[in-house]
C-alpha cells in the first residue's frame, strides 16, 4: 500500500508536537509521578533527541519505499498518546497537585516550590483581583468594538459619500471635507501605536478639552478616568481598523444592488441604510469578530494609564510577588478568552450563513 | 401622446463615444424594442433613460420634464420608471416579499399593510405566490427575474424599461419571463425593451430599433425591420438569428 501524503503530514507533525511538550516538560524540571521524576532534563533531551532521530528515519524510509499505512497509524497514535499523557500530566495534574499542595501552605511558597504550586497558590490568594481584570478586559473590549463598529459606521459613510453633479457648491464641498476627514482619521489612528494614543488621551484630553470649552481643567480629568480614557482609546482604534474593513465590505457588493436600489428612487442613503449595510456588516462579521478578539488582547496596553484589565492585575500580583509566575495565568486566561470567542463566533457566522430554505417545486 | 421623448442624446466613456446623438420618440401604452449587436450602445442608451448612467449632452424628457435638469429630484422620477436588469440584481439581504416591500415603504411611504397588498397582488400577476417568504437564492434564474419584475410593477411605474431580462437565463427558462413581459404588454404597460430575443421582439414590439456603433440606423414597426429591412447592417445582423 502506498503511503499516503497526509500519513507522513501527521507523523511529522506529532513529532513536532512532542518534542515541543517535552521540551517544555524539561523546562518545567519534568514531572513527578508518586515521587518519582520521570522527565528531568538529560532524560527529555535524550527522548527528545531519539524521537526526532526516529521520525526523521522513517520519514526518509518512507519517501523512498512505501511502508505498510498501519505501521505508520501505531507510530501516530502512540506519539499522541503519549504526549497528551505528558500534557495532561503537566497542566490539570500538576495544578491538581499544585493546589492540594498549596492549601496546606500558610506562607507564600518560595522559588523552590514547583511552578505550579506557586501558580496556585497565586489564584487561591488572588482570584478576586484576577476576575474583576477579566472583568475590565471583556467589558472594555466588546463595548470599545461595539463603538467601534458603530463611529465605523460613520466613517464610512463619510468615505464613501459620492459628489453628484446636483449637490449645490456648499454640499459638494462638506462631502469634500467629509472625506478628508475620514482619511486623516484613519491615517493618524492607524499609524500610531494604541500605547500613545492612549497616553495623549488621559493625560493631554483634559487639558485640550478644557481649553476649548473653557471649563476648568478639573472636570475633565474626573471624567476621564483610567477606564473612560482607555475606553475612548479602544473606540477611536477600532473605528479606524473597522471602517476599513467596512469599507471593503462595501465594496466587495455587486454594483447590480445599489443600481438596483437607486432605480425604486431610493436615495443614496436610503440605499446605503436599507441594502448595503446589512449586506456589507454581514460580509465583514468574520472581520468584525476578528477586531474584537485583537481588542482583547491589546487592552493590555492600557495598563500604561493604569486601566485595571487582567494585565494591569497580574502585573500588579508579580510586583508584588517579586516573580513572574502570574504571567501564565494572564496567558492562560487571554487565551481562553480568545478562543472561546472565537468559537461562539464561528457558531453566529453558521448560522447567519443559513442554507436556503427547501422550498415547494415550481413549473 | 409622447411619454418619453429623447432628443439628441450622446454619452461617452472617456475617449470612447458610445451615444452619438440619439433621438426616439416613446408614445404611451406602447413597447419599444431595442435591438442590435454587443457594443452598440443600446444597454447604455436604457441606463440613460433613468439616469443610471449620466449622458454627456442632449434631452431626456419625461412626461413634460426634463431628466437631465439640475434642479429636478432624480429620485422621484426614478420612482415612475421601472427598471429590470439583466442580471436581476434581487437585494440577497431581503427575502422575495421584503424585496417587493422595501421600496413601496421606504420610498413612497406606504403603510406596511397596502404595501404587502400590493406586493402580494405583484407576486401572484408574476406566478410566484408560493415562493414571497423564500430566500432569492434559493431561487431559478427565471424566478428570480420575476421576482425582478414585480418588485418593480410595486412602485406602479409609467414605464418599464427592460436591460436584456433574459440573457443570463438558458432559452427554456426565458420563456416564463417572457410571457410575463407580454402579459404586461397587454396590460398596455409603456416598456423599453433591450433584448437579443428577436421572436419575442417582434411578437411584442409596436416599435423597434436597430442600434449600431452608437446611433439609430434604422426604426419602424416590427415588419417593416424584421421582413423588409433597409439598411444592408440590419439585413446582416438579423441574418444571424434567421
Amino acid at each position: 500500500m502506498m503511503l499516503k501524503f497526509r500519513y507522513l503530514h501527521s507523523l511529522l507533525f506529532s513529532c513536532i508536537a512532542f518534542t515541543i511538550i517535552t521540551t517544555l516538560i524539561c523546562l518545567f524540571g519534568g514531572i513527578n509521578i508518586s515521587g518519582v521524576t520521570l522527565l528531568n532534563n538529560s532524560f527529555v533531551l535524550y527522548l527528545c533527541l531519539g524521537v526526532t532521530i526516529v521520525s526523521l528515519l522513517i520519514t526518509l524510509i518512507s519517501l523512498k519505499k512505501t511502508l505498510p499505512v498501519t505501521l505508520l497509524k501505531v507510530v501516530f497514535i502512540l506519539t499522541f498518546v503519549v504526549a497528551g499523557y505528558l500534557l495532561f500530566d503537566l497542566v490539570i495534574l500538576g495544578l491538581v497537585r499544585g493546589f492540594m499542595v498549596a492549601y496546606s501552605l500558610a506562607s507564600k511558597p518560595n522559588s523552590t516550590y514547583p511552578l505550579m504550586v506557586r501558580i496556585a497558590y497565586i489564584i487561591k490568594t488572588k482570584y478576586s483581583m484576577i476576575l474583576n481584570g477579566v472583568w475590565t478586559t471583556l467589558w472594555l473590549s466588546l463595548l470599545g468594538t461595539i463603538f467601534g463598529l458603530i463611529l465605523g459606521l460613520v466613517l464610512v459613510i463619510l468615505r464613501t459619500l459620492e459628489i453628484d453633479r446636483r449637490d449645490q457648491e456648499g454640499k459638494a464641498f462638506l462631502k469634500k471635507i467629509g472625506h478628508w476627514f475620514a482619511n486623516i482619521y484613519i491615517t493618524v489612528f492607524r499609524g500610531t501605536p494604541m500605547l500613545v494614543q492612549a497616553i495623549i488621551i488621559y493625560y493631554f484630553l483634559p487639558g485640550i478639552l478644557s481649553g476649548v470649552f473653557g471649563i476648568d481643567r478639573s472636570v475633565f480629568i474626573n471624567i476621564l478616568t483610567p477606564g473612560v480614557a482607555g475606553l475612548i482609546t479602544v473606540s477611536l482604534n477600532t473605528t479606524a481598523y473597522l471602517s476599513e474593513v467596512l469599507r471593503g465590505g462595501i465594496e466587495a457588493i455587486n454594483i447590480g444592488q445599489m443600481e438596483a436600489a437607486r432605480s425604486l428612487g431610493m436615495s443614496r442613503t436610503k440605499a446605503m441604510l436599507h441594502i448595503i449595510f446589512p449586506q456589507a456588516i454581514k460580509n465583514s462579521l468574520p472581520a468584525i469578530c476578528n477586531e474584537f478578539i485583537i481588542n482583547i488582547k491589546d487592552t493590555s496596553v492600557l495598563s500604561v494609564i493604569s486601566v485595571m484589565d487582567l494585565f494591569f492585575m497580574v502585573n500588579m500580583i508579580n510586583g508584588a510577588s517579586g516573580n513572574q509566575d502570574a504571567i501564565f495565568i494572564a496567558a492562560a486566561i487571554y487565551l481562553v478568552l480568545t478562543y472561546g470567542i472565537a468559537f461562539i463566533m464561528k457558531k453566529i457566522e453558521h448560522k447567519m450563513n443559513l442554507v436556503a430554505k427547501p422550498l415547494p417545486s415550481s413549473n | 401622446m409622447v411619454v418619453l421623448k429623447i432628443v439628441n442624446l450622446t454619452k461617452s466613456f472617456g475617449d470612447l463615444e458610445v451615444l452619438k446623438g440619439i433621438n426616439l420618440d416613446v408614445n404611451k401604452g406602447e413597447v419599444l424594442s431595442i435591438i442590435g449587436s454587443s457594443g452598440s450602445g443600446k444597454s447604455t442608451l436604457l441606463r440613460c433613460l433613468n439616469e443610471l448612467e449620466e449622458p454627456n449632452s442632449g434631452e431626456i424628457i419625461f412626461e413634460g420634464v426634463n431628466l437631465l435638469d439640475a434642479k429636478i429630484n432624480i429620485n422621484q422620477l426614478r420612482q415612475e420608471i421601472g427598471m429590470v436588469f439583466q442580471n436581476f440584481n434581487l437585494f440577497e439581504n431581503l427575502d422575495v416579499l421584503e424585496n417587493c416591500l422595501i421600496a413601496p415603504t421606504k420610498v413612497l411611504h406606504l403603510d406596511k399593510k397596502s404595501a404587502e397588498k400590493r406586493a402580494i397582488k405583484q407576486l401572484k400577476a408574476v406566478g410566484l405566490s408560493d415562493f414571497i417568504h423564500a430566500d432569492t437564492r434559493s431561487l431559478s434564474g427565471g424566478q428570480k427575474q420575476r421576482v425582478a419584475i414585480a418588485r418593480a410593477l410595486c412602485m406602479e411605474p409609467k414605464i418599464m424599461l427592460f436591460d436584456e431580462p433574459t440573457s443570463a437565463l438558458d432559452p427554456e427558462i426565458s420563456g416564463e419571463v417572457l410571457d410575463v413581459i407580454k402579459d404586461l404588454a397587454n396590460q398596455g404597460m409603456t416598456m423599453v425593451i433591450v433584448t437579443h430575443e428577436m421572436a419575442f421582439a417582434r411578437s411584442v414590439s409596436d416599435q423597434v430599433v436597430f442600434m449600431d456603433q452608437g446611433v439609430i440606423l434604422e426604426k419602424g414597426t416590427p415588419s417593416e425591420i424584421f421582413t423588409h429591412p433597409k439598411k444592408t447592417r440590419t439585413k446582416e445582423f438579423l441574418k444571424r438569428y434567421l
